[in-house]
Formats: C-alpha cells, structure tokens, sequence
C-alpha cells in the first residue's frame, strides 16, 4: 500500500484524480488532498506519502516552491513525486531533464496506473538525483538547464549539458559521448533528447548524429561531408542538413 | 608682227572704209539683276567665276550672272562708295573713296595702313601691289612692307600699268615711267586716264594712253601718235577710260564720251578702228571701266549702268544689208576677199570692209535666178544664170551662152579646174568651158542632168546626176562611187569629195552619209540631225557644215559623228531653208545661202580660250533662309559663295533650298537646267527655268546633289561640281539610342516588377504575419491549459457524481469550443458571437475556480450586435489574463468587460480588480519565468495590422488601477478595436 497526497488548487481536478485513483489503483491508499502548499507541507509532515501528485501550477504559487519548502525545511521526506498539468511546455521541460515522471490532465487512467506501478518498484533509497537537479535549474537564473539527468541501466546520471560533446543513437537507446572522453547509454531514444537539447545549441545533422555545435572544429566537404568534432571525431552529416549547417556555422 | 613696222603702214594707207555690218547684242543688268546704283566704277572677276561690281554710292555687288549679292559698310566695306577692284587668285582687292580694303572670301579687312582717301586705281607689279590714290603712290611688297612713291611734282593720279622692268602712272600732266627707282616724264599730256601696254614683255611694244582729247600710242619717250584709226571718219576719241584686249586679239576702247571702239590688233596692214555707240545698242555710252571675263565676254560699266556685249555667233545678212535678193542660191568667197552672193533678182558682192553692191541686168546680167557663182583658178568670176554663163570683167557681165556652144542647155553647177578652165554642170551634161566656148566632156552623158559636180585632190571629176547616182571619171570612163541600188536607195541631193577622199552626201529625206575606203556612215534625225534633208554641205578636216530645209548644223567626224556646237534652229534664227549647194568657206565662217539671206556661222579662233562657263552652287538654305551659322554643320565654308561644305545636318534640318547660277555663260536664263538629288532621284529633274531645287523632308542618308545645264548658245552641257552633304539620322534611330532605351525600359520594368514582387510579398508577409498572429491568437484562446483543465474540472463532476453539472458544463465547453473554432476561421466576427464566446468562456472559468470571482458584460445599449464586426479573438485572451493572473492569485474579485462605440470603432475595456500587474509579474518571476504577456503583445501586433489593413485608430492599452491609498487595485486593459457592417464582410 502507498500512501498518496494529491496537490491541486482546483477541486474539481482533485475529485477527479482520487476517483480515478479510487477506480483503478486500489494500491493506493489513503489519499490525501490539499488545495495550496501550506496545507500540503502540513501533510506531507503528518502524513509522509509515498507518492505526491503535484500540480505543477497552483493558485499564485507553482508546485515546484513546494519542493523547496521541502528541502528548504529540511523536512524528512522520500515520497516519489508525480507532477500533473493539464499543459505547460515550461513546466514539462524542466521536469524532463530531471527525468522526473508527468501526468497531463485529464488524466489518462493507464498512464495513471503506469506511473503508479512505476513509483512502486522503485528503489526508495536511492537519492533523488532528480528533484535535486530539477531545483537546481529551477533555481537557476538563466533559461537553460544547466544539468540533465539521464536515465541508464546502471541509474540515473547528473551531467551538465555542457559536457555532452555529441549523441549517437543506437536502436532505442542512446550513446552520449562527452568531453571527458567517458560514454553514457541512454534508455531514451535519440529523438527525444533531441527535443530537449535542440534549445541548447545542440543539432542533429544525421538521422544518428545529435551534435553540441559548440564544439564542432569544421566542416568538411568532401566524402559526402562530415564534421570534426573537437575530439577529432568525424560526423557525417545529412544531404538535406548540409545548408542548415552552412548557415549555424557562418553564424557562429 | 612687230607693231612700229605696222603702224607705219597703218599711217600711209587711206581706204574709204564703212562699218561692218555686223550685229552687235548688248544685255544690260540693273536694278532689276539687283545692282544697286547704275554707276559703275569697276568690273573684277573672282576664281569662282563670279563677277564683281563696283558701285559709286551702293556698295559691292556679287552678280551671277541673274542676281547679285551686295556688301556695303554694313558687312565691313569702309565705303559704298567702291572705286576700284582687283582680284587675283586668293583676294579681291576693294579700293574705295574712304581707302583699301581687302576680301579674302569670306571677310572685309582692312591689311595695311594707308590713307583713307579714293583709291584710283589698283594693280600688281612683280608679285607687289601698287596701289594709286589721287595723290599719293604705294606699293606693298610679298612681306607687307609698305612703300610711298613719290612721283616729281605730285600731279593727280589717274591709272596705271606696267611692264616687266617698269611701272607706268597716268597722271594729271601725262605718262610717268619708273624703272629702276627713279621717275621719268614718258609722255607731257594731259589726264590720262588709262593706261595699255601693248606687250608687257617688250618696253618697246608701246604704251596706249586714253588722254582727255584721243588715244595716244606713245612709242618712246616723248614721240606719241595720236588716234590710231586709219578711218579718219571716226575722229578722235577722248577721254578713254579704259582700254581691254579680247581673246579674239581686238583692243576694246572704253571712252567716258564716245562709247566704245574697236580695232584689230591681227590686221597689220588695215587697222580700222569700229565704233560700238548707242547707234549699235550701247547702252552705257558713258564708259567708265571694261573688263573681259574669262569666257572672253566684254563687261562694260559706266554712269548708265552695266552691260555686256555678246557677239553673235551666227549671224545673216539681208536686203537691210543690201543684199538685192535675200533668196540666196549662190555664194563664194574669192581670193579677194569679196564675197559673191547670187539671188532670184541678182547678184550682190561684199568687201571685205562689209560694203555691199548688188548687180542686175544694167551690170549685164542676165535676168533670173543665180545658181552658182565661182572663181575660177584663173582669178575670174563665174556665175551661172538661167541664161547663161556670165563672166565679170570687173565691171560688167559678159556673157556666154547657146552661141558659145551651151546650146539649150540650162547650167545647175560650176566647177573651176585645176588648169583653170571650168566645168560646167547642166540639164544635158557636162561641159567644158575655156576660151569663150562650152564643149561636151561626154557624148554619152548629154542627155542626162548633171546637178552637182566637182574635182578632187587627183583631179578626177566627180557628178551626181539627177537620178541621185554619184559618179567619178577616171581615164576617161565614168564609175559609181558605189553600189548603184544603194545610191539610189538613198538619193543623195548634194555631195563633196574632201582632201583625203572621203565622199560626203547630203540626201533628200536620209540624211548625211560618208564613204570612206568602202565603208559606209549615215546619221539621220533619230540620232540628232536637223533634218533628213541634206541639201548643202561643206567639209574641211572633217567639220562638217550642213544646210537643211530647217537651217544649218554643225557635225564633226571622229570615228563616229559628233556634234557641233552650233544650229540656226536653236539661236533664234527659226527655220531658215538653205538652198542647195549654197554654201562656201573662208578662213573665218562658213557662208550658207537661205531663202533668208545669208546666213554666217564665224568659225572658232583657235586661240580663242574654249569656256563653256561653270555651273556654280550659289546658295544653300535650310527653311528658306540662311542659319545664322554653318558652324555647327559644316566644317568649311566655300570662299566667295559661302556655300558650306561637307555639310552634316541634323535630321530635323531637312528642308534644303539649292539655288545654282551659272557663271561665265552668254545667258544663264537660256540655260535648261536640270538637278538630281542622288540617290533621292533617279532621273535628272527638269528645274523649268527656276535656277534653285527645293527638298523637303529629306531622309536621313548620304546625299549628292548636281545640276547641270544645256546652254542652246554653245551647244554644251555643263555641270556643277557635284555638292555632298549627309543628314543625320536622329538620335533615336541610331543603335546607342536603342541600346539606351532598351536598358531603360529594361531597367525600368525590373526595377517595377521587383518593386511590385517586394509589395506582393511584403502584403504576402503582412498576410502570413496576420495568419501566423491569427494562429497565435487562437492558440492563445484554446490554451490547453484551460481547455484541459476545464475538462478534468468537469470529470471531477462525474466522479462527485453529479452528472446534471457535468453535462451543462460539458455542452457549455462544447460551445465554447465550436465559437472559438468558427470565430478562428474569420478575421472579423460579429459582436454577438464574441460575447456569446465570453460568456462561455466566463462559465467555464467559474466552473473551475468554484464560481470565486464575479464577471460582468456591460453592453453599450446602442450597439448592434448582429451588425457589426469587430476582429475575432481580441477579447478573450485578456479576460483570461485578468483572471488568471488578477482575481486568482487574489482568490477572487470581479472582471468586468464593457463594450463602448466610438466614432470608428469599438472601444472594449476588460477591468478586473485583481492584484494588479506587478505582482502577477512577481508571482511568475517565481515560477522561474520570464514574464512574457503572450495576450497582449499578439494583441499589440494584430492592432498595429488592423491599422495597416482597415486604417483608423486601433490600440491596445494596459493600465494599471490604483485604489485611494496607492495600491494596486486591479488592471484595466483598453481596445479600440475596428468595426465594421457585418453585411459587408464577405472575404478578406
């Protein structure tokens, strides 16, 4: 049995998470509600759920000031944390590069039960890499994450974008290569870190190749094209990315 | 012939001599020629062949021989009064009553300093001028220097000439020579006014000298003879003005009293002077200057205007002259000099000093027709009458007839031998005629009419019978000349057998043939003769002369026929009928007998120089006048006719005037000029008498212009020089033009397709950034955010269980949905549908906050809904905004949206009393986000298009509200917004 606290300003949505949780997750017991975050800390103190649906965006405060209240306070806590939003691209992303897990509103009652499955078997010991990158870049006043965590076999991995000098797929996963020289496989396909790196100067020139354009030495014409990446490493590089890539590269 | 010897003669020989009876034609120019004053001081020539008029009072005139141009003080002459010209080949000297000036063609100029006095006279003496004024001598040498001759005792100055070696003055007190520098008194006379030199190589040939009382010839110093004419009748002739040598070799007398006279200078043993007054047509008796142009004409000027003299050259005799029957049959010169003219009524003879006698039946004559008069070898006169043949014994007619052994036969021709009897040619064939007595040459030809005979060089007797048959004897027989059937064939009516043997024929109706070593010529009327008709015909050297029933010609032979330069028919004579056999030559005419008297053709002096004159381009004019310059078309002006040359004219000055002139002929207006324009003309146009062509519009294109002229009085055809001129294409014919323009037009047709490429895409991109904002615009209303909010807000009613609200909500969501989608598709909708979509929106809104803020649509009563449009999904995403970020960080409050109208739109203000901007701003900022107001900056945009599309005021303001105290109490945001009929929405 776990124990959850559902985090939302609106009652309706909050009627409509427990019944769904209530219909298809009898795991999931009891629930608790709170509408801000003063009523949540107090439950989260009183009540130490394993698993917190959090609205990302609650009347005049944001989910993500409840988790630095939590960790501001110091409050003994080390539930899993489910974000839900009906839809903030700014919100999602953020919660992405922490690997964190999202459901969308309405909620979708295999999604629901996928996540809750998920925070079950996981590993309630293990830090929680994610939400302290996740306030890191909340923190952060630039933009741009600074850290993404990646998901491999072997756990989750803080780096910070910067480093990655290229990513390489390879079937479903994904081959991060950083400057370090060290390799990363990635249980994510490459199209989707290609969504989330794309902001960051990141290009995919080849339909395997998702390159940092801040460490691409020069392009070369010949043999079909590639790039020499700042390890010397050759990229090939895509017909139709070609004039893409003439023009970032003029631009730098 | 040495001139002394000759004058010696001239004194010791007395002749009673009567003035030839020759007619003499004087034209007369004035007025009318445009000669501006009839006083004529001086006559020049200039290289063109124009004549120069010196005028006392009216300036210098330019004559052409029609008209004239005339320069007085107004184009640089320092008087009009103009006394004296010469011209040598490069300038006209001018002299002047007020000094010299010189004209170089072009220009007046005044070269040297001399005095500004009359100038008497002007000559050139060893490549110097000498120029004489009354008082003074100068002399100019090649390099300008000038030199002041003083002649001893300072006489009045009146002429000049010269010699190799000297310079001769006519002076007040007589002749001055200067040899040598130094002054000799030639001659004490008084006035001499002009000055000959008979031969300005030999100081000895003699001096003429007009002086105020007679002509002088002065030998040598101080010997002088007085009228030279061996004609005492004549007089003296004082007060010569001037005096001219002719080409023919005749001195020309100028005399400001008595006219002109003439004498022959060739005629060593008779020198007679003739006198040309007003008797002989002169109508300038008063002679002050003569000239003798380059066609040998004699220019005379005087008080009484200008004229020239032209000399006959055909000209007849008649019963005028004495003549005692002008039906003429019979004529010849004999070795006298005498000539015999036989006529229907007798015989006239005329000296050699023109007098005409005439002898009948008191002279022993026989009566009736003269049909040929010879000399025999012997010197004796032959004339064969209808009654015989009569001999002139010198002052009587003896004669000889039937008794002589003529017998009834009636005498055609006489033919003087060789041995000095005479063959005689008659109805019964030939006879012989010698010491008193007729005998028959041939038995065999006395029943046939001989009408012609002669003898040639080998003394062979030539005979044309009257069948038309040509026959010669020799050693006793007779021969044809050549083929019979041609001979008669052709007829011929008359015949000669010149030096060299070649037989010439005069025919009746086939015109003149020629046998020459068995080869025959003919030429006929086709080919230019007068006539068929041939009926007389003389031949020497191959001149030949014919006389015609229509009057005389003149053919040359030179291996082909050629002709002459001479027809009765065209000199005015009309048609004079020559009659046959009636013609003769001397050694100056050809003498032809006419039913009009005799008709006399002078033959040409070798010596004479042969001018036909020229043909001069006169004058050009563009539009019928001058431009005020050629500068800018011409590069060179012809000196003296100032036509420019090489003439380049634009395309617009295309409407040319030529006016020509022919100069240095008898009578330019009985020239027939034609002219072409090549290659604009074909053929020679016929001018019609005008002396100018007129082209209008001519093309642009090369050109070359010509006239030329047939002058009936020489025969000739001159021609102009051929004149060249080019008219420009205009400049937009010409390939930089098209280039030009191609660019332009080029340039500008990609410089408007480009710019209307830019406004396509600049309208494309306002349209793309309308669509693109209207895209926004509807993202922004359907923000997922609360589309999905509000549907997990109504599937919160389902799990209360409480299926009446969900489903109100659920359809009021579906409304919502289906007005923002329809709204999306138009760019205006219509006033209702947005407050119907408002209010949606509002329920909506309520639904999910539990119903914690108040909302309210104020309507503006005068508003039509239904009617008017205003842009579509402007309102909703500030109420959103007023909602979110006012009443719900506030936990509640109340939004109010008012329609107003305005004048030129509608005025939309949503007013919430939320927590006001700045701290909505604060609460995001939180969030980690930059504060981007999506709403209104899309908003912001689309007005700004709406300005640009619909015109009129569009806005967007955002205000914030403050209550009593200064804090924040809301946010108002303010839209003027278009609005239009709803009816006149249809696209766009």
């Amino acid at each position: 049995m776990l124990k959850a606290l559902i985090i939302d300003d609106e009652e309706n949505s909050r009627a409509a998470l427990k019944g769904k949780l209530d219909l298809f997750c009898p795991d999931i017991r009891p629930i608790q509600e709170a509408g801000d975050i003063e009523s949540a800390i107090a439950e989260i103190v009183s009540g130490k759920p394993d698993v917190m649906f959090l609205d990302v965006k609650l009347a005049g405060e944001t989910g993500f000031e409840l988790l630095e209240r939590i960790d501001a306070d110091g409050i003994d806590w080390n539930g899993e944390v489910i974000f839900t939003t009906a839809h903030d691209e700014f919100a999602l992303k953020a919660i992405k590069f922490s690997a964190l897990d999202y459901l969308l509103k309405p909620i979708d009652a295999e999604e629901l039960v996928k996540a809750v499955r998920k925070v079950q078997q996981i590993n309630s010991v293990e830090p929680k890499a994610g939400i302290s990158v996740l306030l890191e870049n909340y923190r952060s006043t630039t933009d741009s994450p600074k850290k993404i965590v990646i998901p491999s076999s072997d756990g989750m991995h803080i780096i910070k974008v910067s480093d990655i000098l290229r990513c390489e797929s390879s079937s479903n996963y994904t081959q991060f290569v950083l400057r370090t020289g060290k390799n990363l496989l990635a249980s994510k396909t490459l199209k989707e870190f290609d969504n989330m790196l794309s902001d960051h100067n990141f290009e995919r020139i080849h339909k395997s190749h998702l390159v940092n354009m801040d460490y691409v030495k020069r392009y070369v014409q010949s043999d079909g094209g590639y790039v020499i990446m700042e390890d010397d490493s050759r990229i090939p590089v895509a017909n139709r990315k070609k004039e893409h890539l003439m023009t970032l590269l003029k631009s730098l | 012939m040495r001139w002394t010897s000759f004058i010696t003669f001239v004194v010791l020989t007395l002749a009673t001599v009567q003035v030839q009876a020759q007619q003499y034609f004087f034209q007369t120019f004035g007025q009318r020629e445009g000669i501006p004053v009839s006083t004529i001081n001086d006559i020049a020539e200039d290289p063109l062949g124009f004549m120069w008029i010196a005028t006392e009072g009216g300036g210098l005139a330019r004559f052409d021989g029609v008209s004239s141009t005339v320069f007085t003080t107004e184009n640089g002459l320092p008087s009009n009064y103009v006394t004296s010209l010469k011209s040598d080949d490069g300038d006209l000297l001018v002299g002047t009553d007020k000094g010299l000036t010189a004209y170089d063609g072009f220009n007046f100029q005044s070269r040297w300093e001399l005095p500004s006095e009359r100038v008497v006279a002007i000559t050139q003496w060893n490549q110097d001028w000498i120029i004489v004024f009354r008082r003074s001598l100068w002399r100019i040498d090649e390099n300008d220097n000038i030199q002041r001759l003083q002649i001893p005792g300072d006489p009045q100055l009146m002429s000049v000439d010269y010699t190799d070696q000297s310079l001769f003055i006519g002076a007040s007190d007589g002749l001055w020579k200067f040899t040598n520098s130094e002054w000799v008194k030639w001659w004490d006379g008084s006035n001499a006014r002009s000055i000959f030199i008979i031969d300005r190589e030999d100081e000895e040939s003699g001096v003429q000298v007009g002086a105020s009382d007679d002509v002088y010839l002065v030998l040598r110093k101080g010997l002088a003879i007085p009228n030279l004419s061996t004609n005492d009748e004549l007089g003296a002739h004082p007060d010569v003005r001037d005096i001219v040598l002719d080409s023919r070799g005749r001195w020309w007398y100028g005399s400001y009293q008595q006219g002109l006279r003439r004498y022959d200078s060739r005629l060593a043993e008779d020198f007679r002077g003739v006198k040309v007054g007003e008797e002989e047509g002169l109508v300038t008796p008063k002679i002050r200057c003569l000239h003798v142009s380059s066609d040998g004409r004699i220019w005379i000027g005087g008080l009484s205007g200008l004229s020239r003299l032209v000399e006959p050259d055909l000209y007849r005799y008649t019963s005028d002259d004495g003549l005692i029957d002008e039906r003429v049959h019979a004529v010849t010169v004999s070795s006298r000099g005498n000539w015999w003219m036989g006529g229907l009524a007798g015989l006239s003879r005329k000296n050699k000093y023109g007098v005409i006698e005439s002898f009948d039946e008191q002279s022993g004559l026989p009566r009736g027709l003269v049909f040929d008069v010879v000399e025999s070898t012997n010197g004796r006169i032959y004339v064969a009458t209808e009654a015989g043949l009569a001999q002139w014994t010198g002052s009587r007619f003896r004669t000889y007839g039937v008794h002589a052994g003529l017998g009834n036969a009636f005498i055609f021709d006489l033919e003087p031998l060789a041995n000095g009897e005479l063959a005689v040619a008659t109805t019964s064939g030939i006879y012989i005629f010698a010491d008193g007595q007729f005998e028959t040459l041939d038995e065999n030809l006395s029943t046939t009419a001989i009408p012609r005979i002669q003898e040639d060089q080998n003394g062979r007797l030539w005979a044309l019978d009257i069948e038309g048959r040509i026959l010669y004897r020799d050693n006793g027989s007779w021969e044809y000349a050549f083929e019979e059937s041609e001979m008669l064939r052709i007829a011929p009516a008359t015949f000669q057998v010149d030096a060299e043997g070649t037989l010439w024929m005069g025919t009746n109706g086939f015109g003149l043939w020629r046998l020459k070593e068995g080869r025959l010529d003919s030429l006929s009327s086709n080919e230019g003769l007068l006539s068929d008709n041939v009926w007389s015909l003389d031949v020497l050297n191959n001149d030949v002369w014919i006389g015609t029933e229509r009057g005389i010609q003149n053919i040359i032979w030179n291996n082909g026929w050629e002709f002459g330069t001479r027809v009765s028919d065209a000199r005015g004579f009309g048609e004079l009928e020559c009659n046959p056999h009636a013609v003769t030559r001397d050694e100056e005419s050809v003498i032809f007998g006419t039913n009009q008297g005799v008709l006399v053709a002078p033959l040409r002096n070798v010596e004479e120089r042969p001018s036909f004159g020229v043909i001069e381009i006169t004058r050009l004019d563009l539009y019928f006048e001058q431009p005020e310059s050629w500068g800018d078309w011409s590069d060179t002006i012809k000196p003296w006719s100032q036509v420019p040359l090489n003439l380049s004219l634009p395309y617009d000055q295309n409407y040319l005037r030529f006016s020509y002139s022919a100069l240095q002929v008898a009578d330019p207006l009985a020239l027939q000029y034609e002219y072409r324009l090549s290659p604009l003309n074909k053929e020679w146009v016929d001018a019609e008498g005008r002396r100018e062509a007129i082209y209008t519009s001519v093309p642009p294109g090369k050109y070359t212009f010509q006239v030329r002229g047939f002058d009936p009085l020489s025969g000739k055809v001159i021609e102009s020089e051929e004149y060249h001129f080019v008219i420009r294409r205009p400049y937009w014919t010409t390939w930089w033009f098209y280039l030009t323009v191609f660019v332009v037009v080029a340039g500008s047709v990609y410089l408007y397709f480009r710019l209307r490429l830019k406004r396509i895409h600049q309208r494309l991109a306002l349209e793309e950034e309308r669509n693109d904002l209207e895209r926004r615009a509807l993202r922004l209303q359907m923000n997922p955010h609360f589309v999905f909010n509000a549907l997990d807000a109504i599937s919160g009613f389902i799990f209360k269980n409480e299926p009446k609200e969900a489903v109100k909500y659920l359809n009021k969501f579906a409304k919502l949905m289906r007005l923002m989608l329809e709204s999306s598709r138009e760019h205006m909708i219509p006033l209702h549908t947005e407050i119907q979509l408002l209010e949606n929106y509002l329920a909506l809104e309520k639904l999910r906050f539990s119903g914690e803020f108040d909302s309210e649509i104020v309507l503006d009563e005068e508003i039509d809904t239904y009617g008017l449009s205003l842009p579509s999904m402007m309102i909703q995403p500030h109420v959103e905004n007023a909602i979110l970020h006012g009443l719900r960080p506030k936990g509640g409050g109340k939004v109010t949206i008012t329609f107003e109208m305005t004048d030129n739109g509608v005025r939309c203000v949503v007013e919430d009393d939320g927590i006001g901007r700045k701290k909505a701003a604060e609460i995001r900022e939180k969030s980690g986000r930059k504060h981007r107001s999506l709403a209104g900056e899309i908003s912001r945009r689309r007005v700004e298009l709406f300005e640009k599309t619909y015109g009129g005021r569009s806005a967007v303001i955002t205000e914030d509200l403050h209550d009593e105290n200064g804090e924040a109490s809301g946010t108002r945001v303010i839209l003027q917004l278009p609005l239009q009929s709803t009816d006149e929405w249809d696209d766009d």
